[in-house]
């Protein structure tokens, strides 16, 4: 049942005032005055229930809140204090991420081609007079396929996989995370570690180790490698398009069954809060969610049969999403 | 008047309160002044001006984060504890009674402990 809120002209008043004060973005100024909001509703009606009378019970929620504009202030530097520390920490991973894709296209680049923004690989060597004009689908495969290779690790000749995450500090949280998903060990194989021959790690599972020591976690977008902070992964979104040829009946419940089957509380409008967009565009499904979710989607497709796991990497049909 | 240093003491220990209240179970803004009110059996009443930013800054931190719910029937931004949270908490209370017990033992035998009160700690 929903419970009516006391509307008080005071309140509403000091709210619109603040409001105007805090000069934050649109979207925070009215979450943070909702939120005070039903507080004063609390605090008055709990008074009232105390046996206040009504313009005492006012005067003693305004006072609580002190003047709005110092109120606003000290909110603006609570925000504004972590928009800071967050442009701080981004700046350090945009530069990692700028020299890690730098080296990795440097390396990628077949020597004997001129520089130029064209993906020769993924179309057969296009000539320089019909250059390939690159996507971000395009880039985003590539990407992932750089992901999918196998590395050596190199530390130290013959260093068994055991004591290669040994070095790592964290085996628990390997083992938990990573290992036996990604490298389908059991309880029991755990402990016969040593004696297992592994001679490859991919590069996507020595990246999920490495950056989960620091609770950081990486997601692509537009073919660029973003890492982020793990608590931010389900707040950002990333839009991902997966060509489809389907009839408009199965389009139609793929569209149903997808938000019903895959993180239903992440699609629906609530809050202000900015969810999830499930798009059809001709052939193409678009769909704007955080990086779980697209795998979750990638995986549902795939075992729907809609999309091969693998996809050949082309300018065309370049949006799969790889699987954790 | 509130003394200047009862003010000091009372902020510095602003988040470790609020912390610790929400490692009991995740709360909204009034429930958890009036648990911070309770708990402190009236002593500590901290203005919604104070605490509001306050969660705000935590929840910036990583400390804490928040959720709208309608399910009461009622719209509440509900605070819980992160797992980086419950690490701050562990350090600061660590902190905290190792600097409680420092201070006791340099007052010991010098300051008698003083007869429980009923006067409140104002911000």
């Amino acid at each position: 049942m929903k419970v009516g809120r006391m509307k008080v002209a005071e309140f509403e008043s000091f709210l619109e005032q603040l409001q105007q004060q805090l000069r934050l973005s649109d979207q925070e100024d009215q979450a943070i005055v909702e939120e005070l909001r039903e507080h004063l509703s609390d605090q008055f009606e709990q008074l009232l229930r105390s046996g206040w009378e009504h313009q005492q019970a006012v005067q003693q929620c305004l006072a609580d809140l002190g003047a709005s504009d110092l109120l606003a202030k000290d909110l603006q530097q609570a925000n504004r204090w972590t928009q800071r520390q967050a442009r701080q920490q981004w700046y350090w991973v945009a530069a990692i991420c700028g020299l890690l894709i730098a080296v990795g296209v440097y390396r990628a680049w077949p020597a004997q081609t001129d520089f130029r923004w064209t993906l020769p690989g993924l179309s057969g060597h296009a000539p320089p007079s019909q250059p390939v004009p690159v996507t971000a689908a395009v880039l985003d495969q590539r990407l992932i396929q750089k992901l999918e290779q196998p590395i050596g690790y190199r530390t130290q000749e013959g260093l068994p996989l055991e004591e290669f995450l040994e070095q790592m500090q964290r085996v628990h949280q390997i083992q938990s995370h990573v290992a036996d998903r990604e490298l389908g060990f059991s309880e029991d194989s755990r402990t016969r570690l040593a004696s297992w021959d592994y001679p490859e790690i991919r590069l996507r599972t020595v990246l999920s180790l490495v950056l989960g020591q620091q609770d950081l976690t990486y997601s692509l977008q537009s073919g660029v490698l973003i890492i982020h902070l793990s608590e931010y992964q389900d707040r950002y979104l990333v839009s991902r398009t997966y060509p489809l040829s389907l009839p408009d009946h199965q389009w139609k419940h793929l569209k149903e069954v997808i938000p019903q089957c895959i993180a239903p509380d992440r699609w629906q409008e609530k809050q202000n809060r900015q969810l999830g967009v499930l798009k059809q565009l001709g052939q193409r499904l678009v769909v704007y969610n955080s990086w779980p979710v697209q795998e979750e989607v990638h995986q549902l497709l795939v075992e729907l049969d809609l999309i091969a796991e693998s996809t050949a990497p082309s300018a065309s049909n370049a949006a799969a999403v790889p699987t954790p | 008047m509130t003394d200047r240093f009862e003010r000091d003491l009372l902020r510095g220990s602003l988040d470790l309160m609020v912390l610790s209240v929400l490692a009991e179970e995740p709360r909204y803004g009034y429930a958890l002044q009036q648990k911070i009110r309770e708990s402190s059996q009236d002593q500590i009443q901290l203005p919604a001006g104070t605490l509001y930013p306050l969660l705000h800054k935590l929840e910036n931190e990583g400390w804490i984060r928040s959720s709208w719910d309608e399910s009461t029937g009622r719209k509440r931004k509900w605070y819980e504890l992160t797992k980086s949270g419950k690490k701050r908490l562990e350090t600061q209370a660590s902190q905290w009674h190792r600097y409680v017990g420092t201070i006791r033992g340099l007052l010991d035998g010098i300051v008698p402990e003083p007869k429980a009160t009923r006067q409140g700690w104002n911000l």
